[in-house]
C-alpha cells in the first residue's frame, strides 16, 4: 500500500479524536456528547443487569441459528440492490484521483478506511443483541464479522454490477431494473396467496424452509452459528471461519479489474450531497431529490403581515419538494398506525370508543413530525446572514420561516383525526374528540417552535455516523426530551388555567382561560425563536 | 509536457468534449478559457486522469495518462477549483501526506519554502476547517507543487485569492514554466491572465474555436474585433453566438 494512503489512514483516526476534542471544548457540544455517552452506558448496564437478573434460560439454539440467519439475509439483499461504485469524498477525489496510485491500492484504503467504522457499528448492535445471543459473549464478534461481511458484499456486488453493467448492451442493462420488480411482485404476490390460504404464521415457516430460501441463507449461516454457538471453542471457530468469508470477499474486491473512476465521482457526487444537506439540517429523505418545476396556486399569506414572503416562498419549496411531503404522510402514517391502529388490532375487546387515544395522537404526531420535516430555518441555515439582512423584525422572520410548517403539521393532524373518527364509525368520546381538534393547531405550532428554537441554540450539524454517533444520539435525546416536557408544562399551565376559570365563572371562562395560556405559550415560544435568531452567531455557528 | 490528441468526453448522451487536441509544451503557459459549461474542467479533469476519456489520448511528458497512469500521475500537479481539503489535517500534514503519496525525499526544505512564499508559514499547524478559503487555496497550491511537477494544471486558480496571493501565484506559475514545466489553467478573469499566459485555447461547447499565441490570436481576429481589442472583446466575438464561432469551428 502506498505511504500516502497509510498516513491518511492514520491521519483519519487522529482526526476523529481532535474533532471530538474540539466539540468537547464547547458548552453545548460537551453536554451533547456527555448525555449521549450516558445513553450509552445506560444500555449498557441494562444489558448486563437484564443478562445477569432477568434471563431464566437461554434462548434456543437452532431459533437463535434460524432468526440471525433470517435478520441477516434481510439486510444483505437491500445492500446487494442498493450496491454502487466504491464512495470518496471529494477531498479524497482531488487528492486521490490525480495522485500516482494504483486502483488496487484505492480499493483497499476504501476498505480499510470505512470498515472500522463498520467495526464500531457493529460493536454497538452487538452489544444491544446480547440477550438473545446463547451464550451472550458470542453477539460480539456474531454482529461485528457479519456488519463487516455485509460492508464487504456490497463493496463487491457494486463493482461486479460495473463489471457486468459495461458489458451488457443498453435495452439489456435497462430492462434489468424493470425485471427485478415483476420478479418481485411476482413472488411477493405468490407469498401473499400462500398467507390468505394458510395463515400468516404457517406460511413464513414454510417460506423458511423452501429450498430457494435456504439456499439464499447459506452465506449468512456461519455467522448465525457464532451468535448461536454454545461453547468457547464453537464461538472462536465459526468466528476464524465468519472471518474468512470476510477476508476472502475482501480479496475479490482487491482483484476486481474494474474502472470504477466514473461511476464513483458520479455516485460519490450524489451521495455527498446528500449527506451535506443532512449535515444542514434539510433531511435527507425529506429534501434530498430533485424539486419539481410546476405551477403553485400559492396564497399570499398576507394575514402574517411582515413575514407573508417568507411564508410564502417555504410554500413553494414544500409543494416543489415531493418528497418533503412524502416524509410527512409517512410520519403520519406510522403515528397514526402506533397510536390507532396496533393498540385496537392487539386488544380488540379492550377497545372501545376512541378518546384519549385522539388527544395523544394530537401531541405524538407533531413531536415526531418536527424531527424530519425541516421547511423552516433548518433548511434555511445558509440564508441566515441573508434573512437578517431583510429589513423585517426578527420575529416577522420566525413567524414566516416556521408558519408553513407547522401549518402543513396541524392540517395533517386534523386529517389523522378525521380518519381516526371515521375508522371506528363515529365511535368516539365527544369532549375528548373536540380537545384533541382544539390543541391540534397549538401543539404543532409549538413543536415546530421549539424544535427550530433548539436548532438555533444548538446548530452543531452532527450526524448519526460512526464518528459521531454519541453525540447525535445526545442531541435527539434532549430534543425529544425538552419539547414533551416544555408541551407537558404547557398541558400542565392551560389545565391549570382552565380548573381556575371554571371555578371563577363557568365552562366557558374555563375553556378561555385554558385558550388564554396557551396562546400565551404560543406567543412565548414564537418570541424565544426570534431571540435565537437574532442572536445565531453567523462566525461560529455558519457552516463550512 | 502535455500532449492531448482527438480527447472526446461523454457523459449519458452529452459531448462534454469534443475531439480536443492541442500541445502544451515545456516553459509554456496555456490558458484554457470558454464560456461556462464549455467542458474546461472535464478536459483538465481528464488530462489529471480523474475522468477516463471516452476518447483519444492524453500525455504527460509522454506517458499515457490511462496506459501508464503511475507514471504519467507523478509528473503531473492539479490544483482544481473548489480547494478541498482532509478537514482534521494540519497545513503541515497535507504537505507531508502529498510527499508520501508522490514518493518525494527531503520534501520539508521546499515545503517551508512553499509556505513562506504562499504566507502560510505561521499557519502550518492550523487544522483545514479553521482556514478561510483563499488560505485552503493556498495549501491546494502547495500540495500541487511540492513534487515538482513537469506538467501544471489550475482549474480556476484565482478565486478566492487576495491580489498579494493572486500576485505570488503568477510568480510560481511563471517560475514553474522557466524551469521547463508545462502550464495550463483555465479562468474566467480573463483580463487577469492575458498577462501570464504566453498562448491561449478557446474552447466552446467541448470544441476548440482557437489554439495559439497571444499574437495569433490578436493577428487573426484584428480585422474584425479591431487592433486595439482585449482577449476580452476576442473572447466575447469568438464564444458568442456568430459567424466568428462558426467560422472558427469549422
Amino acid at each position: 500500500m502506498n505511504p500516502g494512503l497509510r498516513y491518511l489512514l492514520g491521519a483519519g483516526v487522529r482526526g476523529m479524536g481532535r474533532r471530538a476534542g474540539r466539540r468537547m471544548r464547547t458548552f453545548r457540544g460537551f453536554v451533547s456528547t456527555a448525555i449521549g455517552v450516558l445513553f450509552f452506558l445506560f444500555v449498557l448496564g441494562t444489558q448486563m443487569l437484564a443478562l445477569v437478573t432477568a434471563r431464566q434460560t437461554p434462548p434456543v439454539p437452532e431459533s437463535v441459528l434460524q432468526g440471525f440467519s433470517v435478520v441477516l439475509l434481510l439486510f444483505l439483499v437491500p445492500a446487494l440492490v442498493a450496491a454502487d461504485a466504491p464512495f470518496f469524498w471529494p477531498q479524497e477525489v482531488q487528492f486521490l484521483f490525480a495522485a500516482p496510485l494504483r486502483r488496487r491500492e484505492l480499493l483497499l484504503y476504501t476498505l480499510l478506511s470505512r470498515g472500522w467504522v463498520q467495526v464500531f457499528s457493529g460493536l454497538w448492535l452487538g452489544l444491544v443483541g446480547m440477550r438473545m445471543a446463547v451464550r451472550p459473549a458470542a453477539a460480539i464478534p456474531a454482529v461485528v464479522l457479519a456488519v463487516l461481511f455485509l460492508f464487504v458484499a456490497a463493496q463487491l456486488a457494486g463493482l461486479v454490477k460495473l463489471a457486468v453493467g459495461d458489458r451488457l448492451p443498453s435495452p439489456v442493462s435497462r430492462a434489468v431494473r424493470p425485471a427485478l420488480f415483476v420478479i418481485g411482485g411476482v413472488l411477493g404476490w405468490a407469498f401473499y396467496a400462500q398467507v390468505r390460504a394458510q395463515g400468516f404464521g404457517p406460511a413464513v415457516g414454510a417460506l423458511f424452509q423452501s429450498p430457494g430460501v435456504r439456499a439464499a441463507m447459506l452465506p449468512a449461516r456461519p455467522f448465525a452459528e457464532v451468535f448461536a454457538a454454545q461453547t468457547t471453542g464453537a464461538i472462536l471457530a465459526w468466528s476464524a471461519a465468519s472471518l474468512g468469508i470476510v477476508v476472502a470477499l475482501a480479496g475479490a474486491v482487491l482483484a476486481m479489474d474494474v474502472d470504477f473512476r466514473e461511476r464513483s465521482l458520479v455516485s460519490s457526487a450524489r451521495r455527498f450531497d446528500r449527506i451535506r444537506r443532512m449535515r444542514r439540517g434539510r433531511g435527507g429523505l425529506g429534501s434530498a431529490a430533485a424539486p419539481v418545476n410546476r405551477k403553485l396556486p400559492i396564497p399570499s399569506f398576507a394575514f402574517l403581515g411582515a413575514g407573508a414572503p417568507l411564508a410564502r416562498r417555504q410554500a413553494y419549496e414544500l409543494g416543489r419538494g415531493v418528497r418533503a411531503l412524502g416524509t410527512l404522510a409517512f410520519m403520519a402514517g406510522m403515528a397514526f398506525v402506533y397510536v390507532i391502529v396496533i393498540p385496537r388490532w392487539m386488544n380488540p375487546e379492550a377497545a372501545g370508543a376512541l378518546g384519549t387515544s385522539l388527544v395523544v395522537l394530537s401531541v405524538v404526531f407533531p413531536l415526531l413530525a418536527t424531527g424530519g420535516f425541516s421547511v423552516d430555518f433548518r433548511r434555511d441555515v445558509e440564508r441566515i446572514g441573508y434573512l437578517r439582512s431583510l429589513p423585517l423584525r426578527p420575529t416577522a422572520v420566525a413567524v414566516g420561516e416556521v408558519f408553513v410548517a407547522a401549518a402543513a403539521i396541524a392540517i395533517a393532524n386534523v386529517l389523522l383525526l378525521a380518519v381516526a373518527v371515521w375508522m371506528v364509525d363515529g365511535g368516539v368520546e365527544g369532549r375528548m374528540a373536540l380537545l384533541a381538534a382544539a390543541v391540534a393547531v397549538p401543539v404543532a405550532w409549538l413543536a415546530v417552535t421549539l424544535e427550530n428554537w433548539l436548532f438555533l441554540l444548538f446548530p452543531t450539524r452532527v450526524q448519526s455516523d460512526g464518528a459521531q454517533q454519541s453525540a447525535f444520539v445526545g442531541k435527539q435525546l434532549i430534543k425529544m426530551f425538552f419539547k414533551t416536557c416544555a408541551l407537558g408544562a404547557v398541558a400542565v399551565a392551560a389545565g391549570l388555567a382552565a380548573l381556575g376559570g371554571g371555578w371563577l365563572a363557568d365552562a366557558a371562562g374555563a375553556a378561555a382561560a385554558a385558550v388564554i395560556v396557551v396562546a400565551l405559550a404560543c406567543w412565548g415560544a414564537t418570541w424565544l425563536l426570534a431571540r435565537a435568531f437574532q442572536g445565531f452567531d453567523l462566525t461560529l455557528d455558519a457552516p463550512e | 509536457m502535455i500532449e492531448v490528441r482527438q480527447l472526446t468526453k461523454r457523459y449519458e448522451g452529452r459531448t462534454a468534449v469534443d475531439g480536443l487536441s492541442f500541445t502544451v509544451r515545456g516553459g509554456e503557459i496555456l490558458g484554457l478559457v470558454g464560456p461556462n459549461g464549455a467542458g474546461k474542467t472535464t478536459t483538465l479533469r481528464a488530462i489529471a486522469g480523474i475522468h477516463p476519456p471516452s476518447d483519444g489520448v492524453v500525455e504527460i511528458a509522454g506517458f499515457d495518462v490511462e496506459r501508464q497512469p503511475i507514471e504519467a500521475k507523478r509528473r503531473l500537479g492539479l490544483i482544481p477549483d473548489e480547494p478541498q481539503l482532509f478537514g482534521t489535517m494540519t497545513v503541515w500534514e497535507h504537505l507531508d501526506f502529498t510527499a508520501r503519496v508522490y514518493g518525494v525525499r527531503d520534501w520539508r526544505p521546499g515545503a517551508e519554502r512553499l509556505l513562506a512564499e504562499l504566507e502560510l508559514l505561521e499557519r502550518r499547524d492550523s487544522m483545514a476547517d479553521e482556514l478561510s478559503r483563499g488560505m485552503r487555496q493556498k495549501v491546494a497550491v502547495a500540495c500541487a507543487l511540492l513534487h515538482e511537477p513537469q506538467a501544471l494544471l489550475l482549474d480556476e486558480p484565482l478565486t478566492g485569492l487576495d491580489p498579494r496571493g493572486i500576485r505570488t501565484l503568477y510568480g510560481l506559475l511563471r517560475r514553474r514554466a522557466a524551469e521547463g514545466a508545462a502550464v495550463m489553467l483555465s479562468s474566467h478573469l480573463l483580463g487577469q491572465i492575458e498577462g501570464l499566459c504566453t498562448s491561449f485555447l478557446v474552447v466552446r461547447q467541448g470544441r476548440l474555436l482557437f489554439h495559439g499565441t497571444r499574437d495569433e490570436l490578436r493577428a487573426r481576429y484584428a480585422d474584425e474585433v479591431g487592433p486595439d481589442a482585449t482577449l476580452e472583446d476576442i473572447f466575447f466575438h469568438l464564444t458568442e453566438d456568430g459567424p466568428a464561432a462558426a467560422g472558427a469551428a469549422a
